[in-house]
């Protein structure tokens, strides 16, 4: 038995003690030598400046539709080019971010431009980016690896905090635009696409509603490109492109006496699509490994991906500052793996019988675009996902949008500062209306949009990274000005919590 | 005895407000500094509960919180709030740090705490008086750390079972049906040694 101290009626530590040992910073920096990885080298960001934030390292898949293989990012080795993102000097970048530091991070995802490869990303939206399509700035054809930098924005939060414009002329008048989902894509080293083999992007859009439209952003704002052009499951489909059908479970097998096992944690289990619908799997440990088999040896910061080899589990497991990896499979004991060949025959079953009614779940494509090229993965994600895929076909990189612009035309006001010097500390105005994914960006001499149903929330960019948070209700609307709310200012990281919440 | 947690109670508003924190967080780590602000305490007492030395629960906490940004990608809420999440985080890392045999186990327990224990032994002797106060500890003492981890969250943190049984990752009747056990275990340890005496 381990020794146990007991202590009885020790006095507890007040609120103030311990808030003595609080430090983000140290945290950030134990954060950033664990995660910084060969990317996060000056030279990598180049002319990307401090404009962005490194944030944590998703974990993806990369896979290549003729040899599927699984690649982190961690594992890859540097690219031979010299990996730069070219980006415009701050006057013509066309988005401005408020707080550089607090920018919507990039994945980033290097691929070997002579084959055909697509990305799944961590939203599941996927990139397909046929071989040979890739051009250097020279215009010849790339041939070396190379970076492509993907992220995309749902919230309101997320747009303002990349500074994305999202107001447009309509029909000369003002107005802003909702999205549906936007992405911004880049090519390291002034990589551009060839347009006789554009790329395509199946993004993962928060709405099917076809009332939404492609946008791009060049620097004279957004230009609706085309209608949102939806890529769907269909039961009735009449595409030769028929996607397979692919048992979304491996079969399950039993565990053994004298097994390595370590049950599969509830957080694991939302990774795989092949884990759901089973209870209680395990992994199975190779005896070498027999002493991973213990749950309190593997803390959450495991890194769970597939093996090389079918029906595997690679795990990365940091104990102690060590790392140690161990090949795993999964297995169920007696109980579970009788409910577990209940489930895997069902679906079996539900297999045979599609196939047998010859009505198979297809992806019907309404893009013209072939999807025959498109790895196993990407092929279940699509068949298998309930969202609301939009394609995007892409002769550029940039930042692209599914949109709509707002009918509603809130009223203007100008806003009211006690004084000269409250008014010059103020170095821009958001507008936000809850509930819908936009926000409208002004300068403070401007007037700006308000809106009473949904109530906005104002936020006042200030010098020293300080914010004014201004609800409806503060803002102390009269017929045609608001107020600019007394005493509310507040540091970055506490206002900026504030307005997550809020908006 | 209620059990009450206030940290572990949100309402719906603050759920959906937390669930953006945490979304802006699984997309950029620095966004975890409000998570941090709202947590540290928290959990630097949990830590220090169980580790007894100021310094020691500073060091783990921090580590708790490098674990938690590092695999926040991975939590996504299906019932499990995120405070008995990061609870969860910290339970490894400390059992990870005992493991390493750098730090002993400890158990903070209030006078008070244990009047609460002898209440449930529904027993004529209900309550404690000097000679049963040391049977109940040394009772306590020979319990296993499974046992203590339970014990010590129901009765000196005052948890309410659901969140216990999120912590351990157990079932809530589990987490009841165990208590149950602890308490006819200690009971029982404790009629033996009177018997001795």
């Amino acid at each position: 038995m381990e020794k146990i101290k007991i202590n009885i009626d020790k006095p507890d530590l007040s609120d103030a003690d311990i808030l003595k040992h609080k430090n983000f910073g140290n945290v950030m920096k134990a954060v950033g030598k664990i995660q910084a990885p060969w990317y996060k080298t000056g030279k990598f960001w180049g002319l990307a400046g401090g404009g962005i934030t490194v944030a944590s390292v998703a974990t993806v898949l990369i896979v290549n539709a003729n040899s599927p293989l699984v690649e982190t990012i961690a594992d890859q080795i540097p690219p031979e080019t010299n990996m730069q993102f070219v980006e415009a000097p701050a006057d013509l970048m066309l988005t401005a971010a408020p707080f550089p530091s607090e920018d919507v991070s990039f994945e980033e995802f290097t691929i070997d431009p002579t084959i055909d490869n697509d990305i799944i990303t961590a939203d599941s939206s996927i990139l397909v980016i046929p071989a040979n399509s890739i051009l250097n700035n020279d215009g010849t054809t790339a041939t070396k690896k190379m970076t492509v930098r993907f992220r995309d924005f749902y919230t309101p939060y997320e747009i303002f905090l990349a500074g994305i414009p999202m107001d447009i002329k309509d029909q000369g008048e003002d107005s802003f635009l909702e999205s549906a989902g936007m992405f911004e894509i880049l090519a390291a080293n002034d990589h551009q696409i060839d347009p006789e083999k554009p790329i395509q992007v199946l993004f993962k859009s928060t709405s099917s509603d076809g009332s939404y439209d492609q946008y791009s952003l060049n620097d004279e704002g957004w230009n609706n490109d085309n209608p949102c052009v939806t890529t769907e499951v269909s039961e009735n489909n009449t595409s030769n492109d028929i996607a397979l059908e692919v048992s979304k479970l491996t079969k399950p097998e039993m565990m053994q006496p004298g097994d390595h096992v370590r049950v599969v944690g509830a957080d694991d289990l939302a990774l795989f699509e092949e884990f759901n619908g089973y209870k209680y799997p395990s992994f199975k440990f190779e005896k070498k490994d027999a002493q991973l088999a213990d749950k309190y040896l593997i803390p959450d910061s495991t890194k769970i991906e597939r093996g090389d080899a079918a029906g595997t589990y690679a795990l990365t497991i940091y104990t102690n500052g060590n790392e140690r990896k161990a090949i795993t499979t999964i297995v169920f004991d007696a109980k579970a793996h009788q409910e577990a060949m209940k489930v895997f025959n069902a679906d079996q079953e539900r297999i045979a019988e599609k196939n047998k009614r010859n009505q198979q779940d297809v992806v019907q494509d309404h893009s013209n675009m072939s999807f025959s090229s498109l790895s196993e993965p990407s092929k279940l994600i699509l068949s298998t996902s309930n969202g609301n895929f939009q394609t995007f076909t892409l002769t550029r990189f940039g930042t692209f949008n599914c949109d709509k612009i707002l009918q509603k035309r809130p009223k203007k006001y100008s806003i009211e500062f006690a004084s000269k010097e409250e008014r010059s500390k103020v170095k821009e105005v958001y507008s936000f209306f809850p509930g819908w994914t936009s926000v409208e960006t002004k300068k403070p001499e401007e007037e700006i949009f308000i809106m009473q149903d949904p109530k906005s929330v104002i936020a006042f960019i200030c010098e020293d990274n300080k914010i004014v948070i201004g609800t409806f209700k503060e803002l102390k609307l009269n017929k045609n000005t608001i107020k600019f709310p007394q005493g509310k200012e507040m540091e970055k990281l506490e206002a900026l919590a504030l307005l997550a919440s809020k908006i | 005895m209620n059990a009450t947690n206030a940290h572990y109670h949100h309402t719906k508003d603050a759920i959906a407000q937390e669930e953006l924190l945490i979304k802006a967080a699984q997309k950029d780590p620095k966004a975890f500094a409000p998570l941090y602000d709202k947590y540290y305490v928290q959990i630097f007492r949990f830590v220090l509960k169980r580790l007894g030395n100021e310094q020691d629960a500073s060091d783990v906490t921090s580590q708790v919180f490098v674990k938690a940004i590092t695999s926040i990608k991975k939590y996504q809420f299906r019932g499990v709030p995120f405070t008995s999440w990061l609870h969860m985080v910290a339970r490894n890392e400390m059992n990870l740090a005992f493991r390493s045999k750098k730090y002993d186990r400890t158990v903070d327990v209030k006078t008070d705490h244990l009047h609460n224990i002898a209440d449930e032994f529904e027993d004529d002797n209900a309550g404690l008086d000097d000679e049963r106060l040391p049977m109940l500890l040394e009772g306590i003492s020979q319990l296993t750390l499974d046992e203590i981890e339970l014990l010590e969250m129901r009765y000196f943190e005052k948890r309410p079972f659901k969140e216990v049984s999120e912590i351990l990752e157990i079932t809530e009747s589990n987490a009841k049906v165990r208590m149950h056990r602890i308490i006819k275990k200690l009971k029982s340890l404790m009629l033996e040694r009177h018997g001795e005496d």
